[in-house]
């Protein structure tokens, strides 16, 4: 009857209006982006402060009950997919940007400030912050820490992870760890490397300090169009290699063109096998100068057509269609499977061909939109949910290419987390004593294990478990297990 | 240096240690100071555990063994045009992979080009229990698993031996230029406060002395049109950035007590006592010398001090998380017990 004491206790603390307990109330958050997994909660609590996160997080530390933490619920994974008996901790009412330091460069913001709102307060001062998620128009910067979300510029500005400073986070024992700053490199361990990513498993951040960038006086983007679409792969090997840094690096296969040009009319080339978006950005010498190096790199590895935008409409136009690939995916099938593994840039081509057989053997068309400069694919299996048989071939799909992306040196998830999604995939890309590890870790801040349970780290009996019925190729995974 | 793979003695080095409780220091080439003393401690060496593992030049990924000299890496990778972008200091022309991931230090480029921490990619670690583990990996872009990785930058050799190391690489820019300009504390500050909201190819600066250097780099119209931009700049070839992030310039000679004051960005370090001072990093960190082993005052509101050289350090108990940290790693407390991360 803990959960009863533990629902009492909120009630007490907390204002009516913070605590949704009813089904039609809560049902709104049984699932996050990755749709096809609903859970309703057991209580969702709408904080308000950070007292009141303090508040959730001792109670249910002291009544044992699970807590999942919540931002605008946009993430692919199902990090965010409450529990029966726990509490979802929504922080999307803590959205006030507290500070914008141009002294230090910095802005200081509660968790539930979304992404793009932080670059919009800042512009005027020709300043932005660089990570740029998809979903950046709604997704939250507490749940941006939390998945290490990168985005299409983070191929030269890094991920979530290298323009944070600073931030607060609450442990479920009731302390507040004040993180990094407005400095670099300070001494002592650096527990902000582990809460960015750690998919609200070791706390919760109830207050986030960002690094702004001065805006680029210029870009351009370049837009490729190739009839092979290795010779497109090996073009972005080309680039990378050629010396110079994009501010981004985009590919996209036949079907994501065709699906992103019916959508969204803004001119692509439909008769190619591949596109590669390249934005430069800088200065306007530097701008000049790497547009036409690029340029010259498109033609030498056989481009047939190359379309350069250089004022901001322009631009806007060649970067539409890529945006709306997901939503134009959407238009084309009933329903849409969103993968994520980044394979090392020499391997892409391999890895796509990979994926090509596989579309054929499971019967299920793939259109591929990825930041091919950093190697991280999204391939989107289109299947009908409505369907069973093929929304199980759209999963096992999908765990087929994970598997390929580790044989390839890469890894399962780039940008959207494990959540439960993956969590099978992590018994293959990590040994039992590294899970081992992970576990000893999240008891460091959590020694009960109530936070977020269940996702981003299976437990060893899982994997021995799934692994008994996931027979890749013949092989069977984890040799090293006993199995009985 | 031979390329050599030591990995098994390491390994079992340390679960004898286990099995003793006999605590090692694990030590590289020994470049960076040790602060706390440590005379009756066994240390480990991974100098001769050495050599480049896996380098793709069009992948800008390279893996080494810790006891790589990073003089062999930045080597190396420059003959293929790109560099190490963290450019981890090697005191006395000496240091290894391993030591720059232990300490965390980055050289003169830090807020252009990343820390160590940043361009880390993964570890091969052996943990207390003598564990072989990895985390991170190859890619840039890997949100699996909690980042134990980057947890080892910095770890000063706390939770267990690093093994193999992997970076990402960075382009060496195309064209690069030093000047030097004659400039007070204050004037130096406005100087390169005037650059921290607009696009520009700086790419060092450092102040000691009433001048200030400062470095430009990218393509060559842009880096000559930003140093003409600059009122009486000159420009500079006798000034060494590689003296700086070593310390081997006449700043760093002689014996004081030095210390390591990181300064919240769009500060200027107040210097109430006339001490000995260098700052870089835009002039958010200053390298500070004091007469003896008392720390210089620094607000704590705007920045903090840490010892780095000439001064000994007393073992102090840990905070509650840094504990429990060091016990998930390393349970029966053999990598340096007495050292406080």
């Amino acid at each position: 009857m803990t959960n009863s004491i533990a629902l009492q206790l909120l009630e007490a603390e907390l204002p009516s209006r913070a605590i949704l307990t009813d089904r039609s109330e809560v049902k709104p958050f049984e699932t996050d982006g990755l749709t096809a997994h609903r859970q309703t909660p057991w209580v969702v609590v709408l904080a308000e402060s950070v007292a009141q996160v303090r508040t959730v997080l001792h109670i249910c530390n002291e009544c044992r009950v699970p807590v999942v933490t919540r931002g605008a619920g946009t993430g692919l994974s199902g990090g965010a997919r409450p529990n029966s008996d726990g509490v979802l901790l929504v922080l999307t009412k803590m959205r006030e940007i507290l500070e914008i330091d141009l002294a230090s460069c910095t802005a200081t913001v509660e968790p539930g400030v979304t992404n793009l709102a932080i670059s919009d307060a800042v512009r005027q001062h020709g300043l932005f912050y660089a990570p740029d998620p998809s979903s950046q128009i709604a997704c939250s910067i507490g749940g941006n820490v939390a998945e290490n979300a990168g985005g299409v510029h983070c191929l030269k500005y890094g991920l979530t992870l290298h323009n944070v400073m600073g931030m607060k986070v609450q442990t479920i024992e009731g302390d507040e760890l004040v993180l990094g700053g407005k400095s670099y490199d300070g001494s002592g361990y650096d527990y902000m490397a582990l809460m960015v990513g750690s998919e609200g498993m070791l706390g919760v951040v109830t207050e986030v300090t960002v690094k702004l960038l001065p805006l680029p006086s210029d870009r351009s983007v370049l837009l490729g169009a190739f009839d092979n679409i290795e010779r497109a792969g090996d073009c972005v090997a080309g680039i990378i290699s050629s010396g110079l840094v994009p501010a981004g690096l985009e590919m996209m296969d036949k079907l994501a063109i065709k699906a992103a040009e019916e959508f969204a009319n803004v001119g692509y080339p439909t008769g190619a096998e591949a596109i590669l978006l390249c934005e430069i950005d800088g200065g306007v010498e530097d701008v000049k100068q790497h547009t036409s190096h690029v340029e010259r790199l498109m033609k030498s590895f056989g481009a047939l057509d190359i379309d350069i935008a250089t004022d901001p409409t322009e631009c806007e136009r060649l970067w539409r269609g890529r945006k709306s690939a997901f939503p134009a995916a959407g238009r084309i099938a009933p329903d849409y499977y969103c993968m994520d593994g980044t394979v090392p840039r020499g391997k892409i081509g391999s890895v796509l061909s990979a994926i090509a057989a596989m579309s054929e053997e499971y019967q299920l068309a793939v259109a591929n939109v990825f930041h091919a400069g950093d190697g991280n694919l999204h391939p989107l299996i289109l299947y009908d949910a409505a369907e069973e048989k093929q929304r199980q071939r759209a999963e096992q799909f999908g765990a087929e290419i994970l598997e390929c992306c580790i044989l390839a040196g890469g890894t399962i998830t780039g940008e959207h987390g494990v959540g439960i999604e993956k969590i099978d995939q992590m018994c293959s890309q990590f040994s039992n004593d590294e899970l081992e590890q992970f576990h000893l870790l999240r008891k460091v801040f959590d020694p009960y294990g109530l936070m977020n349970p269940g996702k981003a780290i299976p437990t060893l009996a899982r994997c021995s478990e799934i692994g008994g019925m996931h027979v890749h190729r013949g092989e069977l995974p984890h040799p090293e297990l006993e199995r009985f | 240096m031979p390329d050599r793979d030591d990995s098994n003695y390491l390994v079992s080095t340390i679960e004898d240690a286990a099995s003793s409780g006999e605590p090692v220091a694990v030590l590289g080439h020994g470049s960076k100071p040790r602060l706390v003393k440590s005379d009756d401690i066994s240390f480990l060496c991974t100098s001769d555990h050495s050599g480049i593992i896996d380098y793709r030049p069009d992948e800008l990924v390279i893996t080494a063994r810790s006891g790589t000299p990073i003089e062999e890496i930045q080597e190396v990778v420059r003959a293929q045009g790109q560099m190490l972008p963290s450019d981890p200091p090697m005191f006395n022309q000496k240091g290894t992979v391993g030591g720059a991931v232990a300490s965390g230090l980055s050289g003169p480029g830090r807020p252009w080009y990343g820390s160590t921490r940043d361009s880390l990619l993964g570890v091969e670690v052996v943990n207390g229990k003598g564990q072989r583990l990895n985390f991170g990996g190859k890619v840039i872009k890997n949100v699996a698993g909690f980042d134990i990785a980057r947890l080892y930058a910095g770890s000063k050799g706390t939770l267990g031996l690093i093994l193999s190391a992997t970076f990402k690489l960075l382009p060496v820019p195309e064209h690069e230029l030093t000047v030097e300009l004659e400039r007070s504390d204050v004037d130096a500050f406005q100087v390169l406060d005037s650059y921290s909201r607009r696009s520009s190819t700086l790419a060092g600066s450092c102040h000691s002395e009433q001048t200030l250097y400062l470095r430009f780099a990218g393509a060559m119209s842009a880096v000559q049109q930003d140093c003409s931009a600059l009122d009486g700049a000159n420009l500079c070839s006798d000034f060494s950035w590689n003296e700086l992030r070593d310390q081997s310039n006449s700043f760093f000679t002689d014996s004081s007590p030095l210390w390591r004051v990181t300064l919240d960005r769009g500060n200027l370090y107040q210097n109430t006592n006339e001490l000995s001072v260098l700052s870089e990093w835009n002039g958010n960190l200053v390298w500070v010398k004091t007469p003896t082993e008392s720390p210089p005052p620094v607000a704590t509101n705007i920045g903090r001090v840490d010892p780095f050289r000439y001064i000994e350090v007393q073992s102090k108990p840990s905070l509650k998380y840094a504990a429990r940290l060091k016990q998930a790693f390393d349970p029966f407390g053999i990598f340096e017990p007495k050292v406080v991360v």
